[in-house]
């Protein structure tokens, strides 16, 4: 335990501790319930924290421990602008239409490059941006082969929920347990990457059982795509080279950031403010493209994710883990079942970034009471969040969250993003349609995630 | 001035029923873009215009993205407007109006066409159809004043 929450976990029981546990359970609520806009809770439980003085302005502004992690909201913001500036060069349509025509106008080979893709981009950049920018090219392939677009943007959101799985950049739970964690982009890379590699592998497997029959066309619409001019797509060449310029650094500096040092938020401020000086767009027209609802939907957790840290419910809830799974100093492997399961399953039904927020740091509290015996220091040395019996704890977390969020329409912001598109389009695809699809891809992850947790960890 | 003084009474009227081809033949024949959705009782229940043809044969995701639209092939529209030959009226008239009455003034029907984005605004009596009050007739009933 920290010296910040040993301090107030003596209000255990207080007026303080159930006043942040309120304000925790009441926002929670209302953003499951969907109701009230996830932000605006988010920024009202966080006034309330703040207002009613569970957290000082110092600890939700300041501390390291308690207070927002400016490394996740900048890194965030960095990442949107670098984006939006490489959307506009039109490069992820001319990619998409490049690579339709090397799988020869065959709808089934398209869909899988689309897949494979579609989780490469979500790896490197963020899943949402992902989707969004190649629905409109799916839809236009399958509207010119005359076939059914929905299982191609199923297929597109699930590639990549799971492709985002394999970087700390490439999904918000991620980006919350790295800066939690103080794990290097190149951590999630060995640790996550090669499971990441199995399950879309399994995910080309499924698809080819469920859609090949389905998808034949005939030769002429597939000459359809053959005759395309896709560098018609690229709206700026000047641009594209530049944001792939840009991207490739900016992807190095997260690689070798375990050697430079310089942190993956440093990294990719720099991109963005030397993409947006080389693209000479206006920073107004860039900037106001930034996600501001996601970012301060994050800011309004931290506040109110570092009330109950602070009042000690998150290392109630990390005790209570401990007595169910019965962690030793050798061994966390029922732990890590648990928190893969019951992550994976919320995640699906949850927002999973803040169920991450909340999850992040009772992870650390149980690193804590496992292997300094709940000793209080601050911050938590790196040889604790670091000892090899907690970081499959982390990778079951990560794994969990992440891929949980295929189960259900609502489970990720990309499959939101992706009905979204299609209703507009005219093709609604009902919850029900979407979860036939993906909670069998959620629970085939899950599983694949449980042996490889248990072959590369215990 | 009222809109009576700038009503088309023998506006191109179809029914629900009617295919497209015919109702397409006919609005090409006439002067006007929108025809008025009439049912056995002759009472309004829609309109039909060009724009809801093209609406139905330009894919809904160019507004994501117009760029998509240089790249398709060459007779695209004229296979989706071969797509349209069995359909009917009733599959994509537009149903939510806007009306006037023959005794509003003139300037409010003005006002719903430029603020609301209508080309044409159906005239109606006591739920009895009567004409359309379109951009075109306005300005032929206003502009002589400055000719």
């Amino acid at each position: 335990m920290t010296s910040e929450t040993h301090a107030v976990a003596a209000a255990a029981g207080s007026g303080t501790y159930w006043l942040a546990c309120s304000i925790f359970a009441i926002s929670f609520l209302l953003i499951v319930s969907e109701k009230v806009h996830k932000t605006k809770v988010a920024l009202l439980g966080a006034a309330a924290t703040l207002g009613l003085s569970v957290l000082s302005q110092e600890e939700a502004f300041h501390s390291p421990h308690l207070g927002i992690d400016h490394s996740v909201i900048f890194l965030l913001i960095a990442m949107m602008i670098m984006i939006n500036i490489m959307g506009r060069s039109g490069i992820f349509e001319w990619s998409a239409v490049r690579m339709a025509k090397l799988a020869r106008g065959r709808p089934f080979p398209i869909m899988v490059v689309f897949l494979l893709f579609t989780a490469v981009f979500s790896a490197l950049l963020d899943n949402v941006t992902t989707v969004l920018l190649f629905a409109p090219v799916t839809l236009l392939i399958a509207d010119e082969l005359e076939i059914d677009p929905i299982p191609f943007l199923i297929v597109e959101a699930l590639a990549s929920n799971i492709g985002g799985t394999a970087t700390l950049i490439g999904d918000p739970p991620n980006l919350m347990i790295a800066s939690r964690s103080k794990l290097g982009f190149m951590d999630f890379v060995v640790n996550l990457a090669p499971v990441v590699v199995v399950m879309l592998a399994a995910l080309v497997a499924v698809t080819w059982v469920l859609f090949r029959k389905r998808l034949k066309v005939d030769d002429k619409r597939r000459d359809h795509i053959l005759q395309m001019n896709e560098a018609k797509l690229i709206r700026d060449p000047a641009l594209a080279k530049k944001s792939l310029f840009v991207l490739v650094l900016v992807t190095l500096g997260f690689a070798t950031h375990g050697s430079t040092h310089i942190e993956p938020a440093t990294i990719a401020l720099c991109g963005a403010a030397v993409l947006l000086l080389i693209s000479r767009l206006d920073a107004h027209r860039v900037l106001a493209e930034v996600e501001w609802p996601t970012i301060y939907f994050f800011v309004g957790l931290y506040v109110i994710v570092g009330g109950v840290v602070k009042v000690g419910l998150v290392s109630d809830l990390s005790r209570f883990v401990i007595d169910i799974t019965q962690p030793t100093e050798t061994s966390m492997f029922a732990t890590s079942m648990v928190l893969l399961w019951f992550s994976g399953i919320a995640s699906a039904f949850l927002d999973n970034i803040p169920y991450v927020a909340t999850m992040a740091p009772m992870v650390s509290e149980m690193a804590v009471t496992v292997f300094q015996d709940g000793a209080a220091v601050s911050p938590v040395p790196l040889t604790t969040l670091h000892h090899p019996v907690i970081m499959p704890v982390w990778w079951a977390l990560a794994l969990g969250s992440c891929l949980g969020g295929n189960g259900t329409p609502i489970g990720a912001s990309a499959n939101v993003v992706v009905l979204g598109i299609a209703e507009r389009s005219g093709r609604k695809i009902s919850f029900l349609r979407f979860m036939a699809y993906g909670m069998p891809v959620m629970f085939l992850t899950l599983v694949i995630s449980t042996f490889y947790l248990w072959l590369r960890y215990y | 001035m009222n809109v009576r003084t700038a009503m088309l009474e023998s506006p191109v009227t179809t029914t629900p029923e009617e295919t497209f081809p015919e109702l397409l033949n006919r609005l090409l024949g006439s002067r006007q873009a929108t025809a008025a959705v009439l049912d056995p009782e002759g009472r309004l229940v829609g309109l039909v215009g060009i724009h809801d043809v093209l609406r139905k044969i330009v894919p809904h995701y160019v507004d994501i993205d117009f760029k998509l639209m240089e790249v398709m092939h060459e007779n695209y529209l004229v296979e989706r407007m071969a797509g349209l030959k069995d359909t009917r009226v009733a599959d994509f008239m537009t149903r939510k109006l806007d009306t006037v009455a023959p005794d509003d003034t003139l300037i409010k029907a003005a006002g719903i066409i430029v603020e609301r984005c209508r080309k044409t605004l159906p005239v109606i009596e006591d739920g009895k159809f009567l004409g359309m009050v379109t951009r075109r007739s306005i300005l032929e009933t206003v502009g002589p004043t400055l000719l």
